[in-house]
């Protein structure tokens, strides 16, 4: 028979109602909070899950932002080359009447001006701010307006008109990421969408006794590509076409010079790195030339142009009254122009679309996320407020418990 | 012929006795709350009876009993369960220090919640993907300015208030020293008295059960043995020493640390100067909180920001303002020395004697699923010494980079956003040696060498080691691949540049091309600083930041669980057996009062008794009338 100490009750109800107290107030605040995990101790794996998601869930929302500001772009950018479609339907429209051959110069003069108006509509399409005040075609120039324009006479124009457009912009880099490591690319610049033809550049040197005297490097359309001592202009040509960069280069079998060709409709940006002249010494570029303009040799050839110089050209035609030269080269010119153009809206359809896909999916998955995080440290609160009545239950029968047995003593039936 | 007067001896003898065992009864109801009383008990038992055997023996029928004495006051203790409340309160003492300081680390953390670090760095990344959308802006550039600042903020918060919790732990170790100290010396003095007082043939029940309370509060700071054998001396025994023998109460001291303890002090004994390490009890708490638990979360936080910052700044470095500022830090980064070269005069001779470098970059770009097709053996340091790596023809360079980050190297292999081969010190497990330093680099073939472009030459004449001034004469690389070590504890000093401060038009977002600073639009640096975040970045044997984060989380909530539920075990233990104790020794109110009754009922009889006796003798003297 286990001999029971007048303290022992005492100690033995003390410790379990400090042991009771303890766990209701762990509930109380537990259920005050909302949370399951109080301190990392109550469940250290789910605190562990837990935190993951909800840096997860943080991403998600960043990707969100940053889908939602793709797509918004994508829409605005999209408009705009819309309407550099249409006005350059337009522009077709009146090459064909051009090219009919019925009308008199004079009103071939005033489909001219209207051309003219195009024209100028044109480049400020081109030149159009985002609502962020980026330029939306001017790549990574976000704030230089991409085509600069060059006025001058033009037979039969009467005014000073545009004679030339340059374009003065940087490659598209800008990216917003979407999905864990995915990257959307979120511009087009005004040298891929506002161009006609593939660009071509012919070297007048003759490269074929050319060898390389130094490691260096050039880039062709951002593209870095590094040449060693001793590489030919073969190896070079090799070079340009394993590398990235949307160009084709041959060896011109006339001049046994370097030649560029686009394999679409861009303009091509080409310059030699700071420590190396392969570009210049293959007569491509001029030394020294800024990098953000056009600054190809002007000994080499260089056929190929933009949306504008087809317009330039229709203008030109118009005003010359020359229908065979509008019929041909003229229509030509506009639905080069065109195909282009709608080739760089279906691609940013495209991207538009991969958006709205990624958007959605993340719309879904957002809160499938935030159901993780939930179970993993938000409270069970039917299971909370079972628990917590099963306590209070246990501590009132403690306590009722205590308050009949404790004072009993043979101290109260001594007389 | 037995004596007229026996009678009157025997109730005497009763009377008093019984009231003596009433006092008793009165002692126990009285410290019935008394902690450590043990409960006495008046043994009684018969006075010598008569006749023993001898000439003067009286004819008659013996023996003659003579009434009852009260042999000796004893206390009911029950010496093995003694023992077994010593050995076991030391794991109670443990617990209950450790719970409430593992406790405190579970609510420096802030987690789950955006409060913690880990929140304030998801904010940080998402304010470089802001940026990254509008490259050419100034407010997303002052919003990263300002959640790094936030976020450096909170880092310094947890170290502070870890290095708090350290310098409370060392503040406790000095308190509770001195505690044993004193219980030492008062055990010790009790010592003394308790062997006068059994010298005369008196139990001092009292003062062991006092001696008793003293060695139970030991018991639960340091793990002590109780030696009771020669009952002329009482023995203490702690971690295989003597701690208390009779009246010697030995002491300890606290010493001041060196630079490797960081000023922390080392308990040594008193008149050794021996250093002394707990197994068990609250102090063996105190000092593995501050020396290993706490300790190893300063480093570990410290890991992290380090290559945190570290990182952050080898992309911004590279990248351009909006003003074409190029080449500037994000976080201030402080060298531990300034010397270029990482050389630094440990022993403080006047001339240089170690190289202190953090972090070593390959001059050649990687790739990571490319076989090497080279075989050999990189050797690395390690916590204890070095630790050999081998690497064979078909691997990867991913399989090499992942031998080398699970070899336990103190040496973290990575690829740099470039496809660089990095190579960075972590925190280094032993106290003798700093944290962030490579301490040796060998490579017995050409991975090292020819291959990721790190070493000059293989083998150990081509190794890097920190011994020696200009170890990185063994790299090829110059100047710019390698990088010196930081001052201890990164996380209590790094700042945001303040120069970003002044112009946040500083903050690159994007790469030059060129050598031409990146255009306006350009948000390619940001876009990269904000990919850290998902990059394999080795802090420690962590992979990633989420990694590191969910692992600390982790760590930190089972060692609460852990302590919790130790602590709860050992409460019940500890309830358990201090019943059992209480069982033995405890007061029962009804029992001494049953016995209250039954002395005041001897103490009546015998004094009736006496009376009876009384009446005879006046029958003799008075009416017999002689």
């Amino acid at each position: 028979m286990q001999r029971i100490a007048t303290n022992m009750p005492h100690n033995d109800i003390q410790f379990y109602l400090r042991r009771q107290e303890e766990g209701l107030s762990n509930i109380q605040s537990k259920m005050a909070e909302q949370t399951r995990i109080r301190e990392l101790r109550d469940d250290p794996l789910a605190a562990s899950h837990a935190v993951r998601y909800e840096s997860y869930l943080a991403r998600l929302e960043r990707f969100e932002k940053n889908t939602l500001y793709a797509k918004d772009h994508f829409n605005h950018t999209d408009t705009y080359l819309r309407q550099a479609n249409e006005v350059l339907q337009r522009a077709r429209e009146i090459s064909v009447q051009g090219a009919n051959g019925i009308y008199a110069p004079e009103d071939m003069k005033y489909m001219a001006v209207e051309v003219n108006e195009l024209l100028k509509e044109l480049v400020s399409l081109s030149n159009a701010l985002g609502p962020d005040g980026r330029q939306i075609f001017g790549g990574d120039k976000a704030f230089t307006e991409p085509f600069r324009i060059v006025e001058g006479t033009v037979d039969g124009g009467g005014e000073t008109m545009v004679v030339r457009v340059e374009y003065r912009g940087a490659g598209a880099t800008r990216q917003a990421e979407v999905t864990d490591g995915v990257y959307s690319t979120l511009d087009i610049s005004g040298g891929e969408a506002f161009w006609a033809e593939r660009m071509q550049i012919f070297s007048n040197v003759d490269a074929s006794g050319y060898r390389v005297t130094q490691a260096g490097a050039f880039y062709v359309d951002g593209e870095e590509i590094t040449v060693a001592p001793g590489d030919t202009i073969q190896g070079i040509v090799a070079k340009i076409n394993d590398s990235g960069a949307p160009v084709k280069a041959y060896i011109d079998p006339g001049t046994n010079g370097l030649a560029l060709e686009g394999t679409n409709p861009h303009f091509i940006r080409m310059e030699d790195r700071e420590d190396a002249q392969v570009l210049q010494d293959l007569g491509i570029i001029l030394a020294n030339a800024d990098a953000g303009a056009p600054n190809w040799n002007p000994a080499a050839r260089v056929a190929g142009g933009s949306v504008f110089d087809m317009m330039i050209r229709l203008r030109d035609g118009l005003f010359r009254g020359d229908y065979d030269f509008i019929g041909t080269q003229g229509i030509g010119g506009i639905d080069l122009a065109l195909n282009n153009m709608q080739n760089r809206i279906a691609d940013i359809g495209s991207r538009q679309e991969r958006a709205e896909m990624t958007w959605s999916r993340l719309n879904e998955e957002i809160p499938n996320v935030t159901a993780a995080l939930s179970r993993e440290s938000s409270l069970d609160f039917a299971a909370a407020a079972t628990d917590l009545g099963m306590m209070e239950f246990a501590h009132k029968a403690t306590l009722q418990t205590a308050s009949k047995i404790l004072p009993q003593t043979l101290l109260d039936f001594l007389r | 012929m037995t004596s007229t007067f026996l009678g009157i001896e025997i109730g005497k003898r009763a009377v008093s006795a019984h009231q003596q065992a009433l006092n008793t009864t009165g002692h126990n109801l009285s410290n019935a709350s008394t902690e450590g009383y043990s409960r006495q008990r008046a043994e009684l038992s018969a006075f010598e009876p008569i006749y023993l055997p001898g000439l003067n023996r009286e004819e008659t029928a013996g023996q003659l009993g003579q009434g009852m004495v009260v042999e000796r006051i004893e206390r009911l203790r029950d010496q093995l369960l003694d023992q077994r409340i010593v050995t076991q309160a030391g794991g109670e003492g443990y617990w209950g220090t450790r719970d409430p300081y593992i406790r405190m680390m579970e609510q420096i953390y802030l987690e789950p919640g955006d409060n913690s670090i880990r929140g304030k760095m998801d904010a940080f990344w998402d304010a470089w993907q802001e940026l990254s959308i509008y490259p050419g802006d100034i407010a997303p550039r002052n919003g990263v300015i300002e959640r790094g600042k936030t976020l450096i903020d909170s880092i310094h918060d947890r170290y502070q208030s870890l290095k708090g919790l350290q310098d409370m732990a060392e503040e406790d170790i000095r308190l509770t020293v001195n505690r044993v100290n004193e219980l030492s010396r008062q055990i010790a003095g009790l010592n003394k008295d308790i062997q006068k007082i059994k010298a005369q043939g008196d139990n001092p029940n009292d003062l062991l059960d006092r001696r008793d309370l003293l060695v139970d509060k030991l018991s639960s700071i340091i793990d002590v043995t109780v030696n009771n054998r020669d009952p002329d001396e009482f023995m203490v025994h702690t971690a295989g020493m003597v701690l208390v023998q009779g009246p010697i109460g030995r002491q300890f001291e606290l010493q001041r640390g060196e630079d490797e303890t960081e000023g922390y002090s080392q308990i040594v004994w008193g008149d050794t100067k021996e250093a002394i390490r707990f197994r068990n009890g609250s102090l063996a708490a105190l000092v593995e909180l501050r020396d290993e638990t706490i300790q190893s979360e300063i480093q570990s936080l410290d890991s992290m920001t380090m290559n945190f910052v570290d990182m952050v700044n080898e992309i911004h470095r590279n990248g351009y303002g909006i003003n074409g500022s190029t080449g500037q830090d994000f976080f201030t980064e402080h060298h531990f020395v300034t010397n270029v070269n990482g050389n630094y005069d440990r022993d403080g001779d006047g001339v240089y004697d170690s190289s202190y470098i953090f972090r070593i970059t390959g001059m050649n770009t990687l790739e990571n699923r490319a076989q090497v097709g080279l075989d050999g053996m990189i050797t690395l340091s390690d916590s204890n010494g070095n630790i050999q790596v081998p690497y064979y023809p078909t691997d990867t360079v991913a399989d090499i980079i992942t031998r080398i980050n699970n070899s336990g190297a103190e040496v973290t292999a990575r690829l740099n956003r470039d496809g660089h081969l990095t190579l960075k010190g972590t925190t280094s497990e032993g106290r003798e040696n700093p944290d962030f330093v490579i301490r040796h680099i060998e490579d017995s073939g050409h991975f090292l060498t020819g291959y990721a472009g790190i070493l000059k030459a293989s083998g150990s004449e081509g190794a890097f080691n920190w011994g020696g001034a200009d170890a990185v004469a063994a790299l090829r690389g110059s100047a710019a691949d390698f990088s010196t070590s930081p001052i201890a504890h990164p996380s209590g000093w790094i700042e945001v540049n303040p120069a970003l401060f002044k112009d946040p038009a500083s903050v690159a977002a994007g790469f030059g091309e060129n050598g031409r600073p990146a255009q306006p639009g350009n948000g390619a640096a940001a876009l990269a600083i904000a990919s850290i975040r998902n990059s394999t970045v080795m802090v420690g044997q962590q992979g990633t930041f989420d990694d590191y984060f969910a692992d600390a989380v982790g760590r930190i909530g089972l060692l609460g669980e852990q302590s919790n539920r130790a602590l709860e075990t050992q409460n019940l233990v500890m309830k358990q057996l201090r019943d059992m104790r209480q069982s033995v020794s405890g007061v029962n109110m009804d029992e001494e009062l049953a016995n209250m009754i039954k002395y005041q009922h001897g103490y009546a009889a015998a004094a009736r008794f006496i009376t009876t006796m009384n009446s005879m003798l006046d029958t003799i003297i008075n009416r017999m009338g002689v």
